[in-house]
């Protein structure tokens, strides 16, 4: 008997490894790209983050922990002395900042599009939809330019609030952290709509009717009703918009004028002008460690949130 | 024990899609009144209108015209958190993310009962529907039968003056749905709440109302004790929806005071005692029970005969049809006390005999 049971247990092994066996050379495409599209580039990145800067761009093969002391900090070429780099943190902190007012912001607009499509009759809502997801269809420069045209001192609302008399002089709208707010909200915002609709399509609006029978008024009946169960959607919107925020390049760029910049920005001024790759590849990676940090905290708290309920 | 008026439903209409190529009129100047702490059953085919008058009643539409007052206040103006009136959706509709006994609070949270009131009421309403041990647990792990259950101790939790009741037991089995049964005519006995059902399903209706109203194409055509109902429709539609009937289409021949003549299409006319409140001539219909006419011997008063057709036997009841000229068998139905077969065979000429109380004459 035991014997048998041993033979079986042999069997199902052997059947389990052929299995696994089997499964990897499925998998084996999807790893290639994933270790030379991502994999691979980290890598290196890594490595030019621990090299010393070429003098015309590049990198020249000595160790070196320079470029991450120079994430932080500061040494002076003539007195030697070491402060912080304020410009590498205000540049950090204005990157968080603005990202999660984006976030806010697509979110606080996009819900109540997302909300608006799915309650609308099934036929009607793949019009709403096309008419979300249209902006992606120009280039993404072309799209901030269009935004620069509008807000420009003798852009289109300056020269309507001129035209009315609402002010005598143009607003500074152009070159400012708003222009950059409101630049990133509007490139980022379908993927913010598009996700807490897909969880809004699934939900059951008859729990809506069921909490408004239950004595719930409408601001009750969408905290404790929809956003709980919209909540995965509006987890992915959330995560979608901020971590191409925190390294939104083109936007900023356009929109900030050069002088407000992001973190994406910066990196990119160490791989060009700045000619210091290795401070480029460690700016990189404390984006990346960023994100990764941020990602990890709202997903903890989202499960633990979800948790509560569950236990 | 019929005392005060719970609800007044007075002319109430409901058009869908007003001005549009898809207008409909789900409610056609509809009145009725609901007792209190009665066990109201409104009953009829889909597209009738029931679920609409209930979707009035509980404030998530708004009739087009018409009153809804319930004791004695005006309440169709009403959004339905501000109206004392719960309900029990078809697929109950029951809170995902929340536990049982979560959802049975949710009512008395939102109303802004204390906690400790909220914990109480919570207890006593799983006791009531026998669901104590499951007070923890979540939505998705408990059976069709006992989210039904939640979404009933949920629906009265918060003690409404009416519970309206979705056809609650459409997505349960036949077994389950029988205890089902038995289970909502206990609640509501003991909780006193007035209790409005809306059902096609004819057997609960007679089985489980105090009254019942028959609703077909937005009208409602008789609102009774399930007895009358079954014993006296007033309506074709009535008859032919509850219970089986035989209908046989009748022709005035010749009406004295005490009895008439008619002619059904059989070989010899058949004559009735002229009801009292009968003021018709001409064509009328006549509606028979199976299992109100039997079979019997020349001797016994026949009222009409016929030729056997079919004989159905379905285990307690023995279906016997009967060909006596019309366009339809006639159908008797013999309970099969004896457990023998009776001995007929088909093409035997049978009489067919008939109180003739049980004969319901209908209007068309």
């Amino acid at each position: 008997m035991s014997k048998t049971l041993a033979q079986q247990e042999g069997l199902e092994a052997q059947a389990q490894r052929k299995e696994v066996k089997r499964n990897l050379l499925l998998s084996t495409p999807a790893l290639i790209v994933l270790i030379c599209a991502a994999s691979g580039p980290l890598l290196i990145m890594v490595v030019f983050s621990f090299l010393t800067s070429g003098d015309y761009g590049g990198v020249k093969w000595e160790w070196s922990t320079k470029a991450w002391f120079q994430v932080a900090f500061y040494r002076d070429i003539f007195d030697d002395t070491v402060s912080i780099a304020d410009a590498h943190l205000s540049i950090l902190w204005r990157s968080v900042r603005l990202s999660f007012l984006t976030t806010l912001t697509a979110f606080v607009l996009g819900f109540p599009t997302a909300y608006f499509i799915a309650t609308r009759p099934p036929e009607t809502r793949n019009i709403w939809l096309f008419l979300v997801t249209i902006p992606f269809w120009t280039n993404l420069l072309i799209r901030t330019f269009a935004i620069l045209e509008i807000i420009r001192n003798q852009g289109v609302v300056n020269t309507f609030l001129l035209m009315i008399g609402a002010i005598d002089q143009p607003l500074d709208m152009l070159y400012t952290d708003i222009a950059i707010l409101l630049g990133m909200t509007y490139v980022y915002i379908p993927l913010m709509i598009l996700p807490i609709y897909a969880s809004m399509e699934r939900f059951d609006f008859k729990l809506v009717e069921a909490a408004y029978d239950l004595y719930a008024s409408r601001w009750k009946v969408m905290k404790r009703v929809i956003l709980p169960l919209v909540k995965p959607g509006v987890v992915a919107g959330s995560i979608l918009v901020f971590i191409p925020s925190l390294g939104a390049y083109v936007t900023p760029r356009v929109l900030g004028g050069g002088k407000n910049l992001m973190l994406g920005n910066l990196i990119e001024l160490q791989f060009g002008q700045g000619r210091n790759w290795p401070l480029g590849a460690a700016l990189s990676l404390t984006l990346l460690a960023i994100v990764m940090i941020a990602l990890i905290v709202y997903v903890r708290s989202a499960q633990k949130q979800g948790a509560i309920h569950d236990s | 024990m019929e005392s005060t008026v719970a609800i007044d439903v007075s002319n109430v209409s409901k058009i869908f899609a007003r001005g549009t190529a898809q207008e409909v009129k789900a409610l056609d100047d509809v009145s009725v009144a609901i007792f209190q702490n009665e066990f109201f059953t409104l009953l009829g085919p889909s597209g009738c209108g029931k679920t609409t008058l209930l979707r009035l009643i509980a404030g998530f539409e708004h009739a087009t015209s018409g009153s809804i007052q319930l004791d004695g206040a005006e309440i169709s103006s009403l959004a339905p958190y501000d109206r004392p009136v719960n309900t029990v959706f078809q697929n109950y509709a029951l809170f995902p993310h929340m536990t049982v006994a979560e959802n049975i609070g949710f009512g008395l949270e939102m109303q802004g009962r204390s906690k400790t009131e909220v914990e109480a009421t919570v207890s006593e309403m799983l006791g009531l529907v026998r669901m104590e041990a499951l007070r923890d647990r979540h939505i998705d792990q408990i059976s069709g039968g006992q989210q039904q259950r939640v979404a009933l101790a949920r629906a009265l939790a918060p003690r409404p003056k009416v519970l309206l009741l979705d056809e609650p037991l459409s997505a349960l089995d036949l077994k389950l749905r029988k205890e089902m049964q038995v289970e909502l005519k206990r609640l509501q006995h003991e909780t006193g709440i007035t209790f409005v059902f809306v059902t096609h399903d004819q057997e609960e209706a007679l089985t489980m109302s105090d009254r019942v109203a028959v609703m077909n194409a937005g009208k409602i055509l008789q609102v009774d004790h399930p007895h009358e109902i079954y014993n006296r429709p007033n309506d074709r539609f009535v008859a032919d929806f509850i219970g089986d009937t035989n209908f046989i289409r009748a022709r005035i021949i010749d009406k004295d005071s005490s009895h008439m003549k008619l002619d059904i299409g059989g070989a010899k006319p058949v004559q009735l005692p002229t009801p009292s409140d009968l003021a018709i001539d001409g064509e009328i219909t006549l509606a028979i029970r199976p299992e109100q006419a039997r079979i019997c011997g020349a001797e016994d008063a026949p009222i009409f005969e016929g030729k056997l057709s079919e004989t159905i036997y379905i285990g307690t009841d023995t279906h016997y049809q009967i060909d006596i000229g019309t366009d339809l068998p006639f159908v008797i139905r013999v309970q099969n006390t004896s457990g023998e077969a009776q001995q007929l065979t088909q093409g035997d000429r049978v009489a067919i005999a008939i109180d003739s109380a049980v004969i319901q004459i209908l209007r068309d």
